[in-house]
């Protein structure tokens, strides 16, 4: 017999909505429908009213955790358009910050996942790593995020000199917080019951549906568009891509552990750079917008972000498309969650590391008999945390 | 003062509701949770359900697919309760003001106790707001 | 694939029914007919091996442009795959049976643009699932007067120059 269940529109262990309703059979679930949009702020239609100088700001908040992705998406949209190249030290600048938000973004997710697997630690642990990087967004861009930092031709700030000592010193602490952390994730044995072979979303799908990011290359696709379409700084830089090869839960957390260390190495590079530099220009002045369009491209820390302009020769933009990864993302949910338990479904959609609020409660109907039972996001953590348990505990027997 | 109120100042419960913001001031509030700014020694706790909560805290401009359920998650809460809306967008829409699925800001449908703006506000200044509202008891 | 090999086995498969652009070392454009648009999203996909990223639309007064987007990633290139959707009703057939990944980009073009895409398993509205008006399309050029949100004006002034809340002459709307 089938039941419905919905998680959503405010999904437990996230800060934004998209809503699930699950067709359950038991435990199992047997299928999932897919709802979102619950953040539709209609920002594609409010960019054509902005002048271009003024839509960097408005596409900043698209997303807040990865705040510097969209911004450099659009402004490579509009530099392919114009077809410029920004200064030296203007590249390195960009790619500065980008990998420090890379960064704290990865660990936000994974402080997130353990805190509904149960492990509260971890969560905490991985948010107080993360603070020293917010600190050094704070003394160099000026905002702990939404950063406004970048424009058409360049930047808009400099990073001082004199901060540079202290961004190596965060660099390397953090490098072995990292290692430290790492080592706990892949070592665990509960970890490795609770994530190994769930949510597996094989190589041939990830091409069918065009999925990106850390879940593509969880899977062993080999896409990061940092090596394959390599924009400013990032093909005078050496870093790995991090491939996994089943696409499970756990290949997904750790290919974003691994990435990073590479970031780390990225930014220690492009600090080099600059210091080795004498502060010059860092922007090139841009005149009026001709007819024309351009696609845009950067890797943001949840795929590919693509941004396609079209001007017709006004001050303001004609379209811009915005295309944030995890609209491609999300529908692998239809693949990746039917053939697993209910305790199993919320963190399955959680390791997509979705860009969309989501808090609620789940509820469960009935369809035969119409009754219908609410869980809280308590309940629903609890399901999760009670599993782990029985995991630990099954563990524990067998190794007497 | 009576020992409702006094155990309602000493350990506040709270609970978050997001109004399709970009999701910035919710990782703001969660971060307050975190070792840096540690609001638990005071007694605040994020609660998973309206029903246990004595501050509800609000960020995001209004969409027009999230008001039914904003508007019945507020008759679902235990009145009193103390409303705070943070963020920019919240206050006053911000920067998406002109956008044809935004219905206002939220203190067109919900009485609201106070205001932190910023964008996205720090930790400290959430801390303050929630702080503030609940001396005034 | 290389760029000139890609130009070349296009051409040779649909002849006159496209014309290939190329604006910059990084950036192709295909333009093509309505019907042989699933065929060449097919060609493309399968037989050249592009990886599908997205579509877009852009309204241009007389019809609907849509595009689709396939990076070919070894050799650093984009090629996009553009038709146009003549108003009004403007239809085309989809994708998303060749390509499971197309089905939201098509759901979001037919809700913002009200292009109708034939033989989709399940056309409804990705974004605004149940408070949309039936009929209103917020991409689309021509607006019906109701459902254009009202200015907001916080100053309380009237400029001199409005009449009855429509926009003074020579701005854009």
């Amino acid at each position: 017999m089938v039941k419905k269940v919905p998680i959503g529109p405010f999904h437990p262990i996230l800060e934004e909505p998209e809503f699930f309703e699950l067709h359950v059979d038991g435990e199992r679930v047997v299928d999932i429908d897919i709802t979102i949009g619950w953040s539709h702020r209609g920002i594609e239609l409010l960019s054509e009213r902005k002048t271009w100088d003024q839509v960097p700001f408005l596409v900043e908040r698209v997303c807040g955790i990865c705040s510097c992705s969209h911004p450099y998406a659009y402004v490579k949209a509009v530099e392919d358009l114009l077809g410029i190249e920004v200064p030296l030290r203007a590249q390195f600048l960009r790619a500065i910050v980008a990998e420090l938000e890379r960064l704290h973004s990865h660990l936000l997710w994974t402080g997130l996942a353990g805190h509904f697997i149960g492990y509260n630690t971890v969560f905490m642990w991985t948010w107080k790593y993360r603070e020293p990087v917010l600190d050094v967004l704070e003394a160099t861009t000026g905002n702990r995020n939404h950063y406004a930092m970048l424009k058409v031709g360049g930047v808009r700030r400099d990073i001082p000199q004199e901060e540079i000592p202290n961004v190596l010193k965060m660099l390397d602490e953090l490098e072995r917080n990292n290692d430290l952390l790492t080592k706990a994730i892949l070592d665990d044995p509960v970890i490795h019951a609770r994530t190994v072979g769930v949510g597996i979303f094989d190589k041939e799908q990830c091409r069918l549906y065009g999925a990106l990011g850390p879940t593509a290359r969880a899977a062993g696709y080999d896409i990061d568009s940092r090596r394959d379409h390599p924009i400013d700084a990032y093909d005078k830089v050496e870093f790995n891509v991090i491939l996994r090869e089943n696409g499970d839960v756990f290949d997904k957390a750790v290919v974003r552990q691994l990435e990073n260390f590479e970031s780390i190495k990225i930014i220690r590079q492009c600090l080099k750079a600059i210091e080795d530099t004498e502060p010059g220009d860092i922007a090139v002045e841009v005149g009026e917008i001709p007819p024309g369009e351009g696609i845009g491209v950067y890797e943001a820390p949840r795929g590919e972000v693509l941004h396609y302009i079209r001007s017709n020769g006004k001050n303001m933009p004609m379209r811009l498309k915005i295309r944030a990864p995890s609209f491609n993302n999300i529908l692998t949910n239809e693949v990746s969650v039917p053939g697993n338990t209910v305790a199993d479904a919320g963190l399955i959609t959680a390791a997509v590391d979705p860009c969309y609020s989501c808090t609620e409660r789940v509820g469960v109907l009935d369809t035969s008999s119409g009754e219908r039972r609410v869980l809280t996001e308590a309940d629903l953590i609890r399901l999760s945390v009670e599993k782990t348990e029985r995991i630990r505990k099954e563990l524990e027997g067998t190794e007497r | 003062m009576s020992i409702t109120l006094k155990a309602l100042k000493k350990s506040p419960w709270v609970f978050h509701v997001n109004t399709g913001a970009c999701n910035n001031c919710d990782i703001e509030i969660l971060d307050c949770l975190t070792p840096k700014f540690d609001i638990e020694r005071f007694g605040i706790v994020l609660v998973g359900s309206i029903r246990h909560a004595d501050v509800l805290l609000i960020s995001g401009p209004v969409t027009k697919n999230v008001l039914p359920r904003l508007k019945r998650l507020y008759e679902q809460a235990p009145k009193p309760i103390k409303v705070i809306v943070v963020g920019a967008c919240g206050c006053t829409c911000g920067i998406f003001r002109d956008g044809y699925n935004i219905v206002g800001p939220v203190d067109k449908y919900i009485p609201v106790d106070a205001y932190v703006p910023g964008c996205p506000p720090k930790p400290e200044t959430i801390i303050s707001g929630v702080v503030k509202v609940l001396s005034k008891l | 694939m290389e760029r000139e090999e890609v130009k070349k086995r296009i051409a040779e498969k649909f002849g006159e029914k496209v014309k290939v652009a190329e604006r910059s070392p990084r950036r192709i454009y295909v333009y093509a007919e309505n019907d042989i648009w699933v065929d060449l999203a097919d060609f493309v996909f399968n037989e050249l091996d592009a990886r599908f990223d997205t579509g877009a639309a852009v309204d241009d007064r007389e019809g609907v442009e849509v595009m689709f987007f396939f990076p070919f990633d070894r050799e650093h290139y984009y090629l996009t795959i553009k038709t146009f959707a003549k108003k009004p009703n403007p239809e085309l057939d989809s994708i998303s049976n060749i390509i499971p990944g197309a089905k939201w980009i098509e759901r979001e073009i037919f809700e913002m643009y009200e292009v109708f895409f034939r033989n989709h398993p399940d056309l409804r509205p990705v974004l605004r699932a149940d408070t949309r008006p039936k009929d209103f399309y917020p991409a689309k050029r021509e607006v019906k007067d109701e459902h254009v949100p009202p200015r907001r004006r916080d100053d309380g002034d009237e400029r001199a120059d409005e009449v009855e809340g429509k926009p003074p002459a020579g701005q854009n709307p």
